[in-house]
């Protein structure tokens, strides 16, 4: 019972954080119809910027959002108006493979970059929250877990804030629903584009400063969470995000149970196979009609 | 495409093999010969891949899955029940062929990013399956230490203690594939790929059962992977989950169709001769140190390609060549 | 000439709260030329889309050579004998025409040999032949319309649909196009359009069937029809909102 409850507890502070990190996927594909398969390893990046910047400057992590933040956002748009849009000119939509392929060639080069930049090492920063704990009863609690966690609920809140009360937040949920009707009511698609996936990394920055305080950085950790987001926003729904946050939970918790009780390859494993079952099932006929009577 | 041009294509094709046939002859270094194969067999397997991810346009990023489960059957088969590799591989094509059909039949209905998305969740499934189980079906498959085969040395068990007859063995599938591959283009196979995948929506309209001719290009794309698979297995005599149910080999093989020119046959061969020597011999002159590299510049090649040159490096060829041809048509009739 | 080749049984198809088409019933003889006509999002294209097995309608019945075809797949349907073009034009746009027609030659030549002539002969019969070597993509409209038409006649259908062929062309084109759906009918195929060319319409159709709002509010001979008040009245006051 101990043990259930504690890894209950692992888990869903984990699986805010792969909540927050799922969360700019879910937002750019709403918005875009548009897939990144190098989201984790935009987050791979920024965890090496932020690592920096705490390290060398002794910045405190989470004081640091206030730098990577911007950066990341002016990244983000950058990315999407100089490469993404350039793409998507020659293609019909945002769901081309051409523009998956490209992605996903970004990917690579910056996976294999950081390989290169900084070898197979795991870096690690060492702050004063690195392993500080504190229990509640018998049940161990992490701070810089529990301090993500918190501020993961926060940023979800004011996105969410930001998509429903702003003038551009409308315009991108406008944008999600029906693209088409949406220029034609003189909505700027291509710059608005460029400012949904500017949030989407932006997040995505914001997550890295959440993590570095108790996960190790290392080159490869882009494709793990990479494959986590991915798994967590089909799961919630592309676009959806009080659902991508009831995802992001739920794999944290399914990740924490079988890891303890079986093993992490295990988990891992259940994890994919969750995946594609919900792959098919969310497309199968009997669901899509279930939505559409909703 | 009148008789005349596919009679000189046909024999540029067979001057291809032959000369190629002649690589391990004159260049009798075993690190050429190792080389050599190597190339081939990317040649060999984005050819497969092209067959399902090329003529009809559905994006895998998870062939290593069926590359693994041929290489792990043939293996099996050649251990355990002392068959030849010869015909092992014939029938791990066969069922691992089945098994993509019946994950391929709900998957399909996955629309193209989720279609991809379920290819990557795939062979990651099978990667750590393999990795988290020693005994699969009751054969001891060795999970993260792999399987190392027994060396009998023998014609029949595909084992050769000189390197060049591997080379040929490749070369000889790789023709095989290219027959297919070929056969299937001008056919009406071939006509109803292409349409389904331009617009499926307008090709169900014409009749055509998608479903089914999605199926049956997976089927055939499987099947070849499968017996690339096993062709590994006898190469290297050595498997294991990480290296044979590979994202990052799914992911090359994309790559190498698509810069080489995905609607067509020799594309992901030409791909292939371009791109694995560059990055082959980088990996092994640069070392531990430079390790990413070679993939580095993969993943910037592959953004290049899909940027300028969507449709693969061949048309373009195809397009200059055509251009040149017409000028110098103009030239002689001044 | 009278022999019943299709019908529509009180089909409704809705999505959510909103009925696209609402408790429609349709015959269409073997031989006619039934025209389909009504303002803007009338529910004539979703019809299209029913009868060809591309949408599935909430209620209703469809027969067609005497099979229910109300459950069927898109390409089974077509099988049996329906073809359709569409309203923007679906051309496989990196084939040429020639072989995107043999796209529909297909369903029943079995060697491109013999689906490269039979798409030959489709092409002279709507007078693309000169063009047969032109990629998909490089079209002007009327020609991408033709093709789609070409190409559907390639599946050799005893029913053709044609949504909205004539739109965008001059005086010219519309002529040639009203002249080649004739030939098309003269082959022994029976022919449903829809069409917003009025005077294309009332030369053409043997019988006529007007939507407004997903209902049908009038049915008959051409004459009839443009003389019934509740049709003068949905044009007019869809002009009125115009």
């Amino acid at each position: 019972m101990y043990t259930l409850i504690q890894s209950a507890i692992s888990g869903l502070l984990m699986g805010g954080v792969y909540a927050i990190i799922a969360l700019g996927l879910s937002l750019i594909f709403g918005v875009m119809k548009l897939v990144n398969f190098a989201h984790g390893d935009f987050l791979m990046a920024f965890c090496y910027v932020a690592w920096a910047v705490v390290s060398f400057w002794n910045v405190d992590p989470y004081l640091s959002i206030l730098i990577i933040a911007p950066i990341s956002f002016i990244v983000g748009y950058m990315f999407q108006k100089i490469f993404i849009n350039g793409i998507l000119r020659k293609e019909k939509s945002t769901e081309s493979p051409n523009i998956r392929l490209f992605t996903v060639g970004f990917a690579w080069s910056l996976g294999n970059l950081a390989l290169l930049l900084f070898g197979a090492n795991i870096q690690v920063t060492n702050t004063a929250y690195k392993g500080s704990t504190f229990f509640v009863g018998d049940y161990m609690i992490s701070i810089p877990r529990l301090i993500a966690f918190a501020i993961a609920l926060f940023v979800t809140a004011i996105l969410f804030v930001f998509l429903y009360k702003t003038e551009t937040g409308r315009a991108l949920r406008a944008i999600s629903q029906n693209r088409f009707t949406a220029r034609l009511m003189g909505i700027d698609v291509e710059r608005l584009y460029c400012i949904a996936f500017g949030i989407g990394i932006m997040v995505v920055g914001i997550s890295a400063c959440l993590i570095i305080p108790f996960y190790s950085v290392f080159p490869t950790m882009g494709s793990t969470f990479g494959l986590r987001s991915f798994v967590i926003v089909v799961l919630g729904g592309m676009g959806n995000l009080p659902g991508a946050l009831i995802s992001g939970l739920f794999i944290g918790l399914l990740e924490a149970f079988v890891g303890t009780y079986l093993s992490t390859t295990y988990a891992n494993m259940i994890i994919f196979i969750v995946f594609i079952i919900a792959l098919v099932v969310r497309s199968s006929n009997w669901f899509q009609n279930r939505l559409a009577r909703a | 495409m009148n008789a005349k041009s596919s009679l000189k294509r046909n024999c540029q094709m067979i001057l291809f093999f032959v000369i190629a046939a002649a690589f391990p002859l004159v260049f009798t270094n075993s690190y050429f010969k190792q080389l050599g194969t190597i190339v081939l067999l990317y040649a060999f397997y984005a050819s497969a891949w092209n067959i399902l991810g090329g003529y009809a346009g559905q994006l895998s990023l998870g062939h290593g899955a069926y590359i693994g489960l041929g290489a792990y059957i043939t293996t099996v088969l050649f251990s355990e029940f002392y068959i030849s590799p010869w015909l092992g591989m014939v029938i791990s094509g066969l069922m691992v062929g089945l098994f993509a059909v019946a994950i391929g039949y709900p998957c399909f209905k996955l629309s193209g990013v989720y279609y991809s998305l379920s290819t990557i969740a795939l062979v990651n499934v099978m990667r750590l399956f393999f990795i988290a189980e020693d005994t699969i079906f009751g054969f001891k498959t060795g999970s993260s230490l792999g399987y190392k085969i027994e060396w009998r040395g023998t014609l029949i068990d595909m084992q050769f203690l000189d390197k060049k007859y591997y080379f040929w063995l490749i070369l000889l599938l790789l023709a095989v594939v290219v027959f297919v591959s070929h056969r299937i283009k001008n056919s009406k196979t071939g006509y109803y790929l292409s349409a389904i995948s331009t617009n499926q929506y307008a090709a169900s309209s014409l009749g055509i059962n998608t479903t089914y001719y999605k199926l049956k290009a997976l089927f055939i794309s499987a099947f070849f992977a499968a017996v690339g698979g096993s062709f590994y297995a006898m190469f290297i005599q050595y498997i294991d989950p990480a290296s044979v149910f590979n994202y990052d080999t799914s992911v090359e093989m994309t790559v190498l169709a698509m810069v080489g020119g995905r609607s067509t046959v020799v594309g992901p061969i030409i791909g292939s001769l371009l791109l694995v020597p560059l990055k082959e011999i980088a990996r092994s002159n640069l070392g531990a140190s430079f390790a990413g590299l070679p993939l580095i510049i993969y993943g910037v090649i592959l953004m290049l390609v899909v940027y300028f040159l969507p449709n693969g490096i061949l048309p373009l060829f195809k397009h200059w060549y055509s251009i040149i041809l017409r000028r110098r048509r103009e030239d002689l009739s001044v | 000439m009278s022999e019943e080749i299709m019908r529509v049984e009180h089909v409704t198809k809705r999505y959510g709260g909103l009925v696209a088409v609402n408790d429609v019933s349709i015959q269409v003889n073997r031989g006619e030329i039934i025209g389909l006509i009504g303002p803007n999002g009338a529910g004539k294209t979703t019809l299209f889309n029913i009868l060809s097995g591309m949408e599935k309608c909430n209620t209703g019945r469809i027969y067609f050579l005497g099979q229910d075809i109300t459950h069927k797949q898109v390409h089974e349907i077509c099988e049996l004998g329906i073809g359709r073009t569409f309203q923007i034009v679906q051309p496989f746009e990196n084939l040429t025409v020639l072989e995107n027609v043999m796209v529909g030659s297909f369903l029943h030549q079995k060697q491109v040999e013999e689906a490269r002539a039979h798409a030959q002969g489709i092409l002279e019969l709507v007078g693309m032949q000169h063009l047969k070597d032109v990629p998909g993509h490089g079209l002007n409209l009327r020609y991408m319309k033709s093709m789609e038409v070409a190409r559907a006649l390639a599946t050799n259908p005893s029913l053709l649909l044609l949504d909205e062929v004539m739109a965008g062309l001059n005086p010219t084109g519309i002529e040639a196009v009203v002249a080649t759906i004739k030939r098309i009918r003269d082959s022994g195929v029976t022919i449903l359009v829809i069409e917003h060319v009025i005077k294309a319409i009332m030369s053409l159709s043997d019988r006529i069937y007007v939507l407004d709002q997903g209902k049908l509010i009038a049915e008959g001979l051409p004459d009839e029809v443009i003389n019934n008040e509740d049709v003068i009245k949905s044009y007019l006051g869809a002009k009125k909102h115009a």
